[in-house]
């Protein structure tokens, strides 16, 4: 393994000899899971929910430019700005700009992980700006100094003896564990934050093209005072967020919650529609909308276009058995689980080819056992995607020579009946060496590293094909 | 019995043992032009006739035996051609067959997955419907192969005619077959547990398959808790992650002894050499088994096949 490679098997090292993390990811995810069985029998036929959901989607991105056009027109009708940016950085330019001009001092945050994907933060409070994440998972992230694990329950990986301990060491509140307790002393704290801010930012769930609305789900309902409480609001938006018309909305808002947290629908849905009227009794005074494209135009023509069907509801992460096992973390991206895999290399708009030699494992440490197809309610094929990925780089020939004409060679032998026997022959002979009453229990490289773990099974005496020569076929003779 | 095409001259027919192009045929086509009527032809259509009187029709099966069960778990395919016996089959091995080109798709070798998916229709050429023991083979067979091959002129009707053919054992038996254990007057007096290979998923509900074991009688069946999840194999992956999937394949083998079965069903060759490595590993004793043979065990097929014999033959 090249060292540019190794960062993952040492981040799945440290994440599974992390016990306790382990435990807390295991528990919540199974949780979850459940949560999502129980949610979706309320709904009638749920999987078609999902189909209809899907195809809104795949619609919408069939006619992207056409619906973004439409509502960068409504967002400006109703009193917003509208920003494009390319990429990371002018995304990062154009909101510091914004809060620059708007001399903003303290900014609050709706949970983002588009924000995370550009990492906002880091570029406003480099230029003096007060940033608070106003989601509870993302405060104790952010008063952590950490980075979210999972793309709706940031931070899965830690259970509440460790929210306890941050909230000793950085509020200075006496120890307790008792959640209840803990979320009263992040609300007193917010609530300080909420009565001097003065930005808000938020990304979307969804944006609707007709109307130019943009729909925040939130269980918190910080949502609301971030959009509403300051000044100024920006809100920054994956073009793929889009949907064409508000009476689709339902329709994901059923599949979102049930999906990812088995909620029948979040706590808190806000539809916040253009910038401060007259009339309004509140509201920003000035609505910033940022149409974030940073590779996904890029992956919009390409074979992996229905991955931003992905409405981020977090539910393949839930389902993932090697999500459960290695957290989010070790995915060494923004975005973890079965959709990471997918989309932290093909979203990384720099040079391709070098991201994806960086991100080379992430399409192969998959058992392809399509959980995550099973549970999306945007109905992503993330394996056959994932699978897509693993051809595209046999193709760049980025697996490694010896693997890649090892595999050659074996393939080319499985398919042709002869080399077939062959083949099965000296392994037969081979594997015997090692027999132990049936069993192997060590076996040299590359193999060693499967029998590190477990056992081999000798192979049979007489393979099958045997068997059907030697004795079954002529049984059926006498039979018949 | 009077048969157009090839269909007919495979069965029990000593001239054309060779390929659906192969010479003898090519012959036999050109003496005997279809309709064709020969002395062999005239008594295999005594033995069917008698055979539609005593209630059963036959038809064949041609055994799709997938590479891990035929080096690994033989039995498992004695299992699956004595049960398909049993209910009236006529079972054919076609000889040429390997690998259908499952592990290098997923791994992203398509040309050679291709390449292998040709060979694999080519061998099952002009044979009838198709059971395999191994759900992953099947849903490689009956979704990927018709994709893969879908722009080469000369295989993909094939590709696709044989994706219609290829039936995964259990869900033969369930859907085809309609087979009920104690109609079939099954018996298996023991406990048992059941884990559901991933792969099912693409060809059947989880349900299915549990209602085939669930409904063995006397079977003492004790469900196992997250019984889809993962077992850690998937090829290649369980060599070049042994850590990530030692995880997966440890929690799942301690589930599948909490249980306190005496027998895991596991569909799946894969599966079972991964579930059953850890287990011995551990120095647990779990007997893992196929659906195919626990059913032909509660059926009284395999008497003089005990399980141990795979490794002793
Ligand atoms: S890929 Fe599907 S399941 Fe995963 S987060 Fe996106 S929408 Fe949810």
């Amino acid at each position: 393994m090249s060292s540019k490679k190794a960062w993952f098997a040492k981040n799945v090292d440290s994440a599974l000899k992390n016990e306790a993390q382990r435990v807390a990811i295991q528990q919540t995810t199974a949780k979850k899971m459940i949560a999502r069985a129980e949610a979706v029998k309320d709904v009638d036929r749920f999987d078609d929910l999902r189909d209809l959901a899907a195809q809104i989607k795949q619609h919408t991105l069939d006619h992207l430019e056409v619906y973004l056009k439409q509502f960068a027109d409504q967002v400006q009708a109703n009193g917003g700005t509208v920003h494009h940016a390319d990429d990371a950085q002018s995304a990062c330019r154009i909101i510091a700009d914004i809060a620059r001009r708007e001399k903003s001092r303290i900014c609050v945050k709706v949970k983002s992980m588009t924000t995370e994907e550009i990492d906002l933060n880091g570029v406003l409070q480099a230029g003096g700006l007060d940033v608070v994440e106003t989601d509870l998972g993302e405060f104790i992230v952010q008063l952590d100094d950490d980075r979210p694990s999972h793309i709706v329950t940031p931070i899965i990986h830690k259970n509440r003896f460790d929210v306890a301990r941050i909230f000793e060491r950085e509020l200075g509140v006496a120890y307790t564990e008792d959640p209840e307790t803990l979320t009263m002393h992040a609300r007193r704290h917010l609530r300080d934050v909420f009565a001097r801010c003065d930005l808000g930012i938020s990304g979307a769930n969804f944006a609707v093209a007709e109307s130019g609305s943009i729909c925040i789900c939130t269980n918190e309902g910080n949502g609301r005072y971030c959009t509403t409480r300051p000044r100024v609001h920006i809100a920054l938006i994956g073009i793929e967020k889009l949907i064409p018309r508000l009476e689709h909305l339902p329709t994901f808002l059923k599949v979102l919650s049930r999906s990812g947290t088995g909620q029948q629908i979040t706590v808190y849905a806000s539809l916040l529609t253009g910038a401060k009227r007259v009339s309004d009794a509140d509201g920003p005074e000035h609505l910033h909308v940022v149409l974030l494209d940073n590779g996904r135009r890029e992956i919009l023509n390409s074979e992996f276009k229905e991955a931003l069907r992905c409405i981020r509801c977090g539910a393949c992460l839930n389902a993932c058995p090697v999500f459960s096992r290695i957290g989010g973390h070790a995915y060494g991206g923004v975005y973890p689980g079965p959709i990471g895999k997918l989309i932290s290399p093909l979203l990384m708009s720099a040079d391709t080819s070098e991201v994806f030699e960086h991100y080379s494992d992430l399409p192969q440490a998959s058992s392809l056992c399509g959980m995550c197809r099973e549970v999306c309610p945007a109905r992503i094929d993330i394996p056959e995607l994932l699978i897509r990925l693993r051809s595209g780089q046999v193709g760049q020939r980025t697996v490694g020579i010896t693997r890649n004409l090892g595999f050659k060679l074996a393939f080319r032998m499985l398919g042709s009946s002869f080399w077939y026997r062959v083949g099965q022959g000296i392994m037969r002979l081979g594997l015997r060496l090692w027999n132990h009453e049936g069993w192997i229990r060590s076996l040299p490289w590359p193999f060693s590293s499967w029998t590190m773990y477990r056992d081999v099974r000798v192979p049979a005496a007489k393979s099958f094909r045997r068997l059907w020569r030697d004795s079954l076929s002529q049984s059926e003779n006498e039979e018949w | 019995m009077i048969g157009y095409g090839r269909r007919l001259l495979t069965d029990g027919h000593a001239s054309c043992k060779g390929g659906p192009q192969s010479w003898s045929d090519r012959i036999n086509r050109f003496i005997f032009p279809v309709p064709y009527l020969t002395l062999a032809r005239i008594s295999d259509w005594f033995r069917h006739r008698h055979h539609i009187a005593g209630v059963i029709q036959t038809v064949d099966v041609a055994l799709f035996v997938t590479c891990l069960t035929d080096t690994f778990h033989p039995r498992v395919g004695v299992a699956v051609v004595r049960v398909l016996r049993h209910l009236g089959y006529r079972v054919q091995f076609p000889p040429d067959q390997a690998c259908c080109g499952q592990p290098a798709y997923n791994n992203g070798f398509h040309d050679e997955a291709a390449c292998m998916g040709r060979r694999f229709i080519d061998a099952f050429e002009g044979y009838g419907l198709v059971v395999t023991p191994s759900a992953s083979c099947a849903n490689m067979v009956k979704h990927h192969l018709p994709e893969l091959l879908a722009n080469d002129h000369a295989y993909a009707a094939g590709a696709r005619a044989l994706a219609g053919r290829c039936h995964e054992f259990g869900q033969f038996l369930k859907d085809v077959v309609e087979f009920n254990p104690a109609k079939a007057g099954a018996s298996y007096p023991h406990s048992v547990t059941l884990h559901y290979s991933c792969h099912t998923r693409g060809i059947a509900t989880v349900e299915e398959t549990e209602v085939l074991v669930k409904a063995l009688p006397d079977v003492d069946y004790r469900p196992l808790s997250r019984m889809g999840e993962c077992c850690g194999f998937g090829g290649a992956f369980g060599v070049l992650y042994p850590q990530i999937s030692n995880a997966m394949s440890c929690d799942k083998a301690s589930r599948i002894v909490e249980t306190g079965a005496e027998v895991a069903v596991v569909n799946e060759s894969g599966c079972s050499m991964t579930i059953e490595g850890t287990a011995r590993r551990c120095a647990h004793t779990v007997r893992f088994a196929h659906v195919a043979e626990v059913i032909a065990e509660s059926l009284g097929l395999m008497s003089d096949y005990p399980p141990v014999d795979d490794m002793a033959r």
